[in-house]
């Protein structure tokens, strides 16, 4: 019994030691859109990791097609798994602190990524998110999956216009 | 009952669904209170248009190295805001008074003005601007503050529905409380009233039962006492004769001979009638027990009725079932001891055998045990007697008598025949005596001694004394001389109630003379109630009546008679007279008897004269009257001419 969990976390230690190992993170290129720190292993840029849209799209795209309280109709959200980005910058830690343009910031449990398959959305609709359409980046859950996720708790963790995520 | 727990489950049903509902409409109503982040909307607007002030009025004095990239950044946060006021329950507000859609209007134009020409603006344009957006300040912020009173208002409305939902789930709670209360009620009334439908049914159960086994007793008592003597507990008739009738279907010729005894106790009827019926009835039960006692290898045995008994006996030879009545004879004939006296009581029995002769039919069985049973009882000897076939023949000829003698009395076959008594002395006459002859029309003439004991058994001898009185009155009063006239009396005829009526009747009816007729009675009659006969005989004398003691000397003669008994004559048996002369011992006794008479004063008859020296010897003794063969035989009333001739 003392067994199973020590070798779980060996494993997962040995996955994120290749990841890091194999491939150090590049320098970003274009204009940075999101800024990672806190308590992350794989950093680009002293302490922090950045990524322009290019790296992010890099990562693998996922869309999730659902209803939300800030559109009348389905939207179509196209982003990164925000569990495949923590395990990317080798991410430890418990919560993820989200930072919005206007310096909202919203607490997202480190189990949320692992579990929910929330996504940092890019595009809606095929379409970049801009400024003023809640981009560049935002945190969007499959709301219609799950009825737990039709809840002001997950609302409130859906930030939008996000340029930073801290680890902690 | 069952419609009252059906309509109680479907307002149970419906109450449950209306309560789910409401409780789903709460959750509703909650869930818009929580999401009601409108206000919140508005706020950020003021703040974020606040900043892009603030960052506009940097750049425009150039302070901090603000770019036109942080304006322009400040510009986009603001319209994506703008953008989202399009949409659901902010636009539904924003729209909903003309202040607020003025200043929304006022927003939108001054950021879209701003987006438009912020990459060409002077300084001076921008100030210009900067003086607009402030003064959309108080507007914006009193827009905010709306917001958040349209937003405590909306959460009183909701409070205040919530407060009716819980009313109503309160009530609709107590009402299922009621309904659960009431179901409870009813499930224990059920069950109190299944209870007793229960207690009931066991009661009913218990008593039926009850019933049944009281009828099933009374049952057995009747069937019981339907088959069984009440007082011995022997089987009775019925049973009896079931029992013999089915032995003798299943017997075979030889090899399980039936054989039926019938017992009958001696004299029962005079202990039963000195000493008492108690006594006799518990006489009766010990003979029952010593006949249970004895015969362990009989059938069965039963009582008839009264001190009558059979018993059945099964597969034993001629001579055992003799061997076996000897015995129980002799055991039934040992003395008893009731209330401390002893009692003594024998018993006959007649047998009949289902073999010898042949005999299948119960009834005929029967029939032969009780002539061998008549015959045993008739007998002076032998107390058991074995049914034989010339017992049937004698049977029927005695059948046929008895038949015979009842038809003779009403087609009048009976004579009359008369015999002197006459005066040793002189030889005159003393008087007649009547005799009764039966004329039978295919037997002749039958003597008295054959048919008056059958008549006496057939109760028809008072009727036929009767008619013999009547005729030997009517033929007295003929005669030209007054001489006596003797008529005989059997004792039942004595006894008869009414008999002093009767002569006393006939006397007057034929007019003779009361002191012409001597009524001969036999000493037999004083042995049973000595009393009442001594009275009818003083009743008879007073009618000027005489009495004679007919066969004196072979009955239970002895002295205390002729002291006892009121008479006025002795007539000696003709038995004494036979040897008279050439005996002396029997001349003695003769000689006895006439000077006991004599001597007491009665007139004495000496019977059975034949021979001259009968005749000359008791004249010598002193005899005053005779009569026999020597001086005349009984003669019809017409030969009775020295009566008649004038």
């Amino acid at each position: 019994m003392k067994l199973l969990p020590s070798l779980a976390a060996l494993l997962t230690g040995l996955m994120f030691a290749n990841m890091s190992l194999a491939e150090p993170l590049a320098k970003p290129v274009g204009d940075v859109v999101l800024t990672v720190s806190g308590n992350i292993s794989n950093t680009n840029d002293g302490e922090a990791a950045k990524f322009d849209r290019a790296m992010l799209e890099e990562i693998g795209m996922v869309d999730i097609s659902t209803n939300s309280p800030w559109y009348d109709e389905v939207k179509t959200f196209s982003g990164v798994p925000m569990k495949d980005l923590m395990e990317l910058v080798g991410a430890k830690g418990t919560t993820i602190n989200a930072v919005a343009l206007n310096d909202y910031e919203t607490e997202v449990p480190m189990s949320d990524a692992q579990e929910t398959g929330m996504i940092l959305a890019m595009k809606l609709d095929g379409q970049d998110m801009e400024v003023r359409d809640k981009g560049p980046i935002f945190l969007i859950y499959p709301y219609d999956s799950n009825p737990t996720f039709q809840n002001q708790a997950y609302y409130a963790r859906s930030a939008w216009q996000v340029t930073r995520l801290i680890v902690r | 009952m069952t419609r009252l727990l059906g309509i109680l489950i479907c307002m149970f049903i419906g109450a449950t669904v209306y309560m789910s509902s409401t409780v789903a409409q709460r959750q509703s109503v909650l869930r818009e209170v929580a999401h009601h982040n409108d206000t919140w909307a508005i706020s950020q607007t003021v703040s974020e248009f606040m900043r892009l002030e603030a960052q506009l009025a940097f750049y425009s004095l150039s302070l901090e190295e603000t770019s036109i990239d942080d304006v322009r950044l400040r510009l986009d946060i603001i319209i994506s805001r703008t953008i989202s006021f399009k949409e659901g329950t902010l636009k539904d507000f924003l729209e909903s008074k003309p202040f607020r859609k003025d200043t929304i209007t006022e927003l939108v134009s001054l950021i879209d003005e701003l987006d438009k020409n912020l990459d060409t603006m002077d300084v001076a344009q921008i100030e210009d601007i900067l003086v607009r957006m402030s003064a959309l300040n108080g507007p914006l912020t009193h827009l905010s503050a709306q917001s958040v009173q349209k937003s405590w208002e909306d959460i009183e409305g909701n409070l205040e529905a919530l407060e009716n939902l819980h009313l109503i789930y309160s009530l609709v709670v107590a009402f299922l409380i009621l309904c659960w209360g009431v179901l409870v009620i009813l499930v224990f009334r059920h069950n109190r009233l299944l209870k007793q439908a229960q207690k009931e049914a066991e009661g009913l159960n218990n008593s039926l039962s009850a019933a049944g086994q009281e009828l099933r007793e009374k049952n057995r008592r009747l069937e019981y006492l339907a088959h069984y003597d009440s007082l011995t507990k022997l089987p009775n008739r019925v049973l009896f004769w079931e029992e013999l009738e089915k032995a003798l279907k299943a017997s075979e010729p030889g090899a399980s001979s039936v054989t039926l005894l019938l017992l009958d106790l001696d004299d029962f009827k005079s202990i039963n009638d000195t000493m008492g019926h108690d006594l006799g009835d518990m006489l009766l039960d010990q003979v029952s027990a010593r006949m249970l006692k004895f015969g362990t290898d009989a059938q069965m045995f039963c009582r008839l009725g009264g001190d009558e008994f059979a018993c059945l006996l099964v597969g034993k030879t001629l001579d055992e079932s003799l061997a076996f009545a000897r015995g129980l004879a002799g055991w039934i004939a040992l003395p008893y001891k009731i209330f401390n006296r002893e009692i003594r009581i024998g018993c006959s029995v007649g047998l009949a055998n289902a073999d010898q002769p042949r005999c299948d039919d119960a009834q005929m069985l029967f029939k032969r045990a009780d002539i061998g049973l008549y015959r045993a009882k008739a007998s002076m000897q032998e107390r058991i007697c074995l049914f034989e076939d010339y017992m049937q023949a004698e049977f029927d000829d005695r059948q046929e008598l008895e038949h015979d003698l009842r038809l003779a009395v009403e087609r009048d076959e009976f004579e009359l025949v008369y015999q002197k008594q006459v005066e040793v002395m002189s030889l005159n006459v003393h008087g007649v005596e009547a005799l009764v002859r039966w004329n039978h029309p295919t037997r002749g003439q039958i003597s008295p001694a054959a048919f008056i004991p059958i008549a006496e058994e057939l109760g028809i001898i008072v009727e036929l004394g009767e008619v013999i009185l009547r005729r030997a009155c009517i033929e007295a009063t003929k005669w030209t001389k007054p001489i006596k006239i003797a008529v005989n009396l059997s004792p039942i005829q004595l006894q008869a109630p009414g008999i002093v009526g009767t002569v006393l009747e006939i006397l007057n009816e034929t007019g003779l003379d009361p002191a012409r007729l001597e009524l001969e009675i036999t000493e037999t009659v004083v042995l049973n109630d000595r009393n009442g006969v001594v009275d009818i005989l003083n009743d008879l004398r007073a009618l000027g009546v005489t009495i004679a003691i007919d066969d004196f000397g072979t009955g239970y003669s002895s002295l205390a008679v002729l002291r006892d008994i009121p008479f006025d004559t002795i007539k000696l048996d003709k038995a004494f007279v036979r040897d008279i002369a050439v005996s002396p011992e029997a001349e003695a006794l003769v000689k006895l008897v006439i000077d006991v008479g004599n001597h007491l004063g009665r007139t004495v008859i000496i019977e059975g004269i034949e021979t001259e020296a009968q005749h000359q010897c008791i004249r010598r003794m002193g005899c005053q009257v005779s009569q026999g063969f020597y001086f005349a035989r009984p003669v019809k009333a017409s030969m009775l001419d020295f009566l008649h001739v004038a």
